[in-house]
């Protein structure tokens, strides 16, 4: 049970606030509800460049981390292809240091052109890092367009190639700031040891003198319904094969979301999971496979990832997912199965309501996607779930008209 | 008008608080820490056993064992203890450094004493299935090989053999290793060094403590007491070489390029030599990040670090760069050493790295299980926490003669050894 504390600034700011008797230490988190989703079809990766260019000077901050260091803090961001999340730790008797360096760069950025120069060079390493000189470092830029034709989560936060990042200018960045970077577009949630009037004031006094600037609309496109199984086949000097199978599913607050992230649980949550003692130990034919769940804010994926031992087929072990799905569809599940990965869940949620700057990035997230409040009544909507709600979700999710298969294979290998 | 232009004004802290444990003794003399500050009815209980990797000739052994911790018991065949553990919605963790192997128990409170008795069993009456020993050795092997892919786990590989040599810290997984490998042979390391005679136990988190203690007691208390036969190899600064490993059409080199260095943990030095790593490339302002990174644009990030193993301390600095920037790389790495050497620190980057470091060092005790996780290493290297108050002391006190001082005693650039795997000429 966390408790906490709402308001909202004349500018739109969100600010929720949850008091720690217990640690010495604050959290600062600023979400704003920006994602690479947002972007431009022929300038993706720009959510994500942007973030890089928030800690190159504001106005009246020409470092952002040297100040927050010198009050014994750090801080770093995050990018998905929903949201962009800012967030910092430090002393709680210094929290006023983080309220000057997050208003200050929402107030107005520098616009260095040296900082934008640099920083798309750091982001096209951080690509290469990643996503280019990694084994299987492609997966997502392949899977991604496979599963989705006209949403934008078709391409990675990253962006979809280099060249829309060699090609970001100075133009771009003042339009993006001005469209999304806005109080009303943000939501900032703190954990400290200070008195809920202390944190009305020091919010009141940094951020309200910011205007309130007209963000653009988000106007998505649907992605629509798809009707025949996608299948993609590549090959990569790679050591070993791998096969990734993805199902659309319900958005973050669908109904079926909670069920969906049960079903990835029952397939693969630790080693008593069924992909691991069926397919990994007991008959041994996959060396790692998973389930998960994306979660995204709009229409998710539900996935599977999987590296087949040697001398199996990349088909055959697309037959071996399969014929655990359909256990699924047409098995019923003892109580005993379901008892235990809720079990899990519940102990997980516990655990995360531990560290001070979880408890502040989930609050914003709840926040923006849901309510706050929901955070704490979470676990019920996975309580709530049985047997028969499982088997008819894992029905029409694993059709196999709604999968897209992307089949990896090792160059040489047979 | 709010002023933005200065800074809010900053506190400092001269000192930082810490909490003891409260400990007791089992029958067979196990310690066990307790730490119940916790918020949370959560309780983590670790048992730490005093041998690693380095503990023995193959490094496949004691990772195999590690990973098959709480598989099979005598009485439990192969999945079901994890079954059990898992119904209780509580986590087995394991792991292994090169000094030291841990298990992990996360559970909720309510939990703990039935959780307990099930590792009980998976800890005192250890199985090893052949089948599962060599599902994990064929899995193994082949991560091994998407491992070497990868230019970072190469370069750490060859690092490693090159600076620790014929030490066991240099003995390095290879696919040979994999050979002879099998359940017997688990077993009897497994015997001599896991057990009552080579561990410690620390519960943190909010809990009854004494309930925790009878069952720790009536479950791990006649342990065998087996003492520990664990050979200390000291290890001293070797000559420093430089190697290159091409890997043709890489896009990013790595770059480690780091030595071996004679200084006591806990001593002065130490912690000074710990400020001075900070400044180098311990946080995100480092020099080496502001030159690479925020000046050059050539990397993603670098870092160095000082770590501290039970034969040796050494510095080590690692970095994923640009392929046609390698040998900048190289230059201004080894420029920022000399630099450190050869010229004072000014006040004001010392501040920032003292304000710095204090902060990092509350967040490090932020909360009841990173207490633990402090004490957990302070406990196996003989210190207590006031360590970590002396450390605080020390970041406060020192100046920058002090650092330079202590750069050019350790950190000559003509000291280090250098391993680079990638592609210089990017082709």
């Amino acid at each position: 049970m966390i408790d906490f504390h709402r308001f909202e600034l004349s500018n739109g700011l969100k600010v929720i606030y949850h008091k720690d008797k217990f640690s010495p230490i604050a959290a600062f988190n600023m979400l704003y509800d920006v994602g690479a989703r947002d972007e431009n079809a022929h300038k993706t990766g720009f959510a994500h460049l942007f973030e890089h260019l928030m800690f190159g000077g504001s106005l009246n901050v020409k470092d952002f981390d040297k100040p927050l260091q010198f009050a014994g803090g750090q801080s770093n961001a995050f990018t998905s292809n929903d949201i962009t999340n800012y967030y910092m730790t430090l002393p709680s008797v210094n929290l006023e240091t983080a309220f000057w360096l997050e208003s200050d760069r929402l107030n107005m950025l520098s616009f260095s052109e040296r900082s934008l120069e640099i920083q798309r060079k750091v982001v096209i390493e951080e690509f290469k890092q990643r996503y280019l000189n990694q084994p299987y470092g492609d997966i997502w830029l392949l899977l991604r367009p496979l599963c989705y034709k006209v949403h934008p989560y078709k391409w990675a936060t990253i962006g979809e190639k280099i060249e829309h990042i060699e090609d970001a200018s100075m133009d771009d960045v003042k339009s993006f700031f001005f469209q999304h970077y806005s109080p009303k577009n943000a939501i900032l949630s703190i954990t400290a040891n200070l008195s809920f009037s202390t944190i009305e004031k020091m919010s009141e006094k940094w951020f309200s003198p910011i205007e309130s600037r007209n963000t653009i609309l988000r106007s998505l496109p649907k992605e629509p319904i798809q009707k025949k199984k996608r299948e993609l086949w590549v090959e990569r000097d790679v050591p070993n094969d791998a096969i990734y199978i993805a199902f659309h599913m319900d958005a973050r607050m669908g109904r079926n979301y909670h069920c969906a992230d049960l079903i990835s649980d029952l397939l693969s949550r630790g080693k008593s999971a069924r992909f691991y003692s069926k397919l990994i130990k007991e008959n041994p034919k996959f060396i790692d496979l998973s389930a998960f769940v994306m979660g995204s804010l709009d229409e998710g994926l539900f996935v599977i990832a999987g590296k087949p031992v040697k001398g199996v087929s990349l088909q055959e072990a697309y037959q071996l997912i399969r014929q655990e799905l359909n256990c699924l569809c047409e098995d019923s599940i003892s109580k005993r199965e379901l008892d235990k990965v809720k079990n899990k869940i519940h102990s997980s949620l516990t655990f995360q309501e531990i560290s001070n700057l979880n408890k502040a990035m989930s609050l914003g997230y709840y926040e923006l996607f849901d309510k706050a409040e929901s955070i704490n009544s979470e676990f019920n909507k996975y309580k709530s779930i049985d047997a028969n709600h499982l088997s008819s979700l894992a029905n029409t999710l694993f059709q196999e008209k709604n999968s897209s298969v992307l089949f990896y294979k090792a160059k040489n290998n047979g | 008008m709010v002023n933005r232009k200065s800074a809010p004004s900053i506190s400092e802290l001269d000192t930082i608080s810490v909490v003891d444990p409260k400990v007791s003794f089992l029958d067979n003399n196990v310690e066990v820490s307790f730490f119940n500050l916790g918020t949370q009815d959560v309780v983590h209980v670790e048992f730490v056993f005093r041998t690693g990797l380095s503990n023995h000739d193959n490094i496949i052994i004691p990772t195999a064992i590690s990973d098959l911790i709480g598989v099979a018991s005598k009485t439990q065949p192969s999945g079901k203890i994890i079954e059990k553990i898992d119904y209780y919605g509580a986590y087995l963790e394991t792991s292994i450094n090169m000094d030291i192997a841990t298990v992990s128990v996360y559970s909720l409170s309510e939990h703990v004493n039935q959780v307990l008795e099930i590792v009980k069993n998976a800890l005192v009456e250890t199985l090893f299935d052949e089948k599962d020993v060599n599902i994990f050795l064929s899995n193994a092997a082949q991560k091994l090989k998407n491992d070497l892919e990868r230019v970072e786990f190469h370069c750490l590989r060859e690092f490693n053999r090159l600076i620790f040599a014929d030490h066991p810290y240099g003995n390095i997984v290879d696919f040979t290793d994999f050979e002879n490998v099998n359940s017997a042979k688990l077993k009897k390391h497994y015997d001599s060094f896991f057990n009552g005679g080579n561990l410690f136990i620390i519960v943190s988190g909010c809990f009854n403590g004494e309930k925790i203690f009878q069952s720790l007691n009536s479950l791990f208390g006649k342990w065998g007491k087996i003492p520990s036969q664990k050979k200390v190899l000291k290890l001293s600064s070797s000559n420093p070489e430089k190697k290159y490993f091409s890997k043709k059409g890489a896009v990013q080199s790595a770059i480690r390029i780091g030595k071996i260095i004679p200084v006591e943990y806990g001593s002065r030095d130490y912690f000074i030599l710990k400020m001075v790593n900070t400044v180098l490339g311990g946080y995100f302002g480092s020099r080496l990040m502001n030159n690479l990174r925020e000046d050059k644009g050539i990397t993603y990030g670098v870092n160095s670090s000082l770590i501290n193993y039970d034969c040796a301390s050494f510095l080590v600095i690692a970095s994923t760069v640009k392929a046609e920037s390698t040998d900048l790389a190289l230059k201004e790495i080894y420029y920022e050493l000399e630099k450190l050497c050869s010229e004072p620190i000014s006040k004001q980057e010392l501040k920032t790295v003292k304000n710095y470091m204090s902060g990092s060092l509350m967040r490090a005790i932020d909360g009841t299980f990173l207490i633990a996780e402090q004490y957990k290493l302070l406990n196996h290297k003989g210190k207590t926490m006031t360590h970590l108050v002396d450390f605080y002391k020390t970041i406060k006190q020192v100046n920058s003669d002090e650092i330079l001082s202590i750069s050019s005693k350790f950190l000559s650039p003509a000291t280090f050894s250098e391993v680079v795997v990638g592609n210089k000429s990017n082709n």
